[in-house]
């Protein structure tokens, strides 16, 4: 297949194979768009990605890139080795996901945008560690909530939710 | 857009249509002046309403589309004189709680009256999304632009802020301002929202937005169904909130409440139960999101997927009562049986000694045989399941 080239909002070019990027649903889509109204023939197809930026499009493509050459690998090894292969994906993924809240937000709000399937999942999964152990007000802290509960309903809560806190 | 009217002549029944070609960025004015020059003995007494019961208030300048207005639409000319009728009839209701019998409404209402006992007018309808706004952090400003009467939300425009903390608002010379604005639609609600830098944006909810039969639920007045309520956070508030802070020159909102419902609700489903409740006490927002059954019915099959539910017990109590409760059940079933278990420094043979090396001194007066390893009928602690058979052992673990 031949190489596309991802443009970011902030016009940074990403040059990958067709393959990997159709892992995204949403380019996979405006591909077919775009071959359908230039035909097969042309050179370069550019696929604007308006919503999101250059560092964290890099992030995406790290991760379809990961995520196909782990398919490619199950599907060339041996059923023994399988469960090391999974295991070196896990431990590639834990490390890809060690990342601050910040660029978090933005890799979730483009992997939901790009249609990622693997990826949304990781990203929450990683949103629901930073809020797991933490207590209601370091959660507040930590995001940014405001308290607006009113007494009664803090206190109706706690109430309902008492075997929680025990 | 092409505009159908319809003149409302009071009880006579008799009515007469006729329609109009407009502009689509055609303002109010323009609107009148083609009525006009269309039927010219409508001059002075021409009130329109979209549903036949609330008159349109507009200023000269404002945009047909702004409305709720749109090409093909049905627009009611009414006399002057039953509007001001029906608007002293509803200024005696309060319109947070007015509701109506189902027989005022046509046949085909039946339904939506049989399975909630009662028809919400859409003033309840934005009650609930004017709640919704203020939960999330707005602020409503009272005295504005409303030009109907105080409390009723669909009378004219609302103006929204966001809450000033007493260090910025020593420099205030303006304040950017959301004005939204509550249309009837029949039995469905519009709600239009605009600020300077994003435009306009409107959601359209039908009756049936608002939840039935909330199990559990300790709420008053009017909640908005799931789906509903999401559909104004994504569609609506999140917009306004980002483009407000931005108008302000604030930074924008904190990350988690502006991720889109799918993703929020993804990430409850990837937390479990105790981190859920525990979440519900920080805001409003999560309160109303980890409370949602769906979540709730998932975390109980998988925590306790032996257990018989019986449908009645879920309408009763709702599956977060029900997980609530078998929670409980369990951690009062675990907490019995440690005080069951011996203790390691009781058991009578202590590190290979035999049978009568040493008298357990919690247990005085009995030496070995089986008797050591059950509890003691002085210590009152209960006997496990009623009777135990065979050796006497209790069960462990």
């Amino acid at each position: 297949m031949p190489d596309i080239v991802l443009r970011s909002n902030d016009g940074a070019d990403h040059k990958i194979s067709a393959s990997t990027a159709r892992l995204s649903r949403t380019v996979a889509s405006l591909l077919q768009d775009l071959e359908a109204s230039k035909g097969e023939d042309a050179e370069l197809l550019i696929v604007p990605i308006p919503n999101v930026c250059n560092c964290t499009l890099k992030k995406v493509l790290d991760f379809c890139e990961q995520q196909r050459a782990f398919d490619d690998l199950v599907r060339a090894s041996p059923a023994a080795q399988q469960p090391e292969v999974t295991r070196k994906t896990q431990a590639w993924r834990e490390t890809y996901m060690k990342v601050s809240t910040d660029e978090l937000y933005h890799l979730v709000m483009a992997a939901h945008y790009l249609d990622v399937p693997g990826l949304l999942g990781l990203c929450t999964d990683a949103m629901a560690d930073h809020i797991r152990g933490k207590s209601p007000s370091q959660v507040r802290a930590c995001f940014g909530l405001k308290p607006n509960l009113s007494p009664e309903e803090e206190d109706d809560i706690r109430r309902s939710n008492l075997w929680a806190l025990s | 857009m092409r505009l159908r009217f319809k003149i409302c002549q009071g009880d006579s029944g008799s009515s007469k249509s006729f329609s109009i070609s407009l502009d689509d960025t055609c303002d109010w004015q323009q609107l009148q002046a083609a009525l006009l020059i269309k039927q010219p003995q409508l001059e002075g007494r021409n009130c329109l309403s979209l549903n036949k019961k609330d008159c349109l208030h507009a200023g000269a300048s404002d945009k047909v589309k702004s409305l709720g207005i749109r090409s093909g639409d049905l627009i009611w000319i009414m006399a002057q004189n039953t509007t001001q009728l029906r608007d002293t009839q509803r200024m005696h209701g309060n319109p947070s709680t007015r509701q109506v019998q189902s027989t005022d409404w046509g046949a085909g209402d039946a339904t939506c009256a049989a399975s909630t006992g009662r028809i919400e007018l859409p003033g309840d309808l934005a009650t609930a999304v004017h709640q919704i706004l203020l939960d999330e952090g707005l602020q409503h400003m009272k005295d504005t632009i409303a030009t109907g009467q105080p409390g009723d939300l669909t009378a004219g425009l609302q103006a929204y802020v966001l809450p000033r903390t007493a260090a910025d608002g020593a420099h205030t010379f303006r304040q950017a301002c959301c004005t939204v604005r509550y249309i009837h639609l029949g039995k469905s609600l519009v709600v239009w929202a605009a600020t300077e830098s994003m435009g306009t944006r409107s959601v359209c909810l039908s009756p049936d937005a608002i939840s039935t039969a909330v199990a559990g639920s300790t709420e008053q007045g009017v909640v908005l169904a799931q789906t509903a309520s999401h559909r104004i956070h994504d569609e609506l508030l999140l917009p306004v909130l980002q483009a407000l802070c931005q108008e302000e020159g604030l930074s924008p909102p904190s990350s988690l409440r502006t991720l889109p419902m799918e993703i929020r609700m993804l990430i409850l489903h990837s937390l479990p139960a105790k981190e859920l409740a525990l979440l519900a006490c920080t805001c409003k927002d999560f309160k109303r999101l980890a409370s949602s059954e769906e979540l709730w019915e998932k975390l109980f099959r998988r925590e306790f997927a032996s257990a018989h539910v019986q449908p009645q017990e879920v309408s009763r109590a709702g599956w977060k009562g029900l997980f609530a409760n078998a929670w409980r059940e369990r951690s009062e079933r675990r907490r019995h049986r440690q005080s069951l278990r011996v203790p390691p420094s009781r058991l009578p043979w202590p590190g290979g000694a035999g049978p009568f090396a040493s008298r357990s001194p919690a247990l005085p007066g009995i030496v070995g045989g089986d008797f050591d390893r059950l509890p003691h009928p002085l210590l009152n602690i209960p006997r496990p399941y009623g009777r135990t058979f065979g050796g006497g052992f209790p069960r462990m673990g």
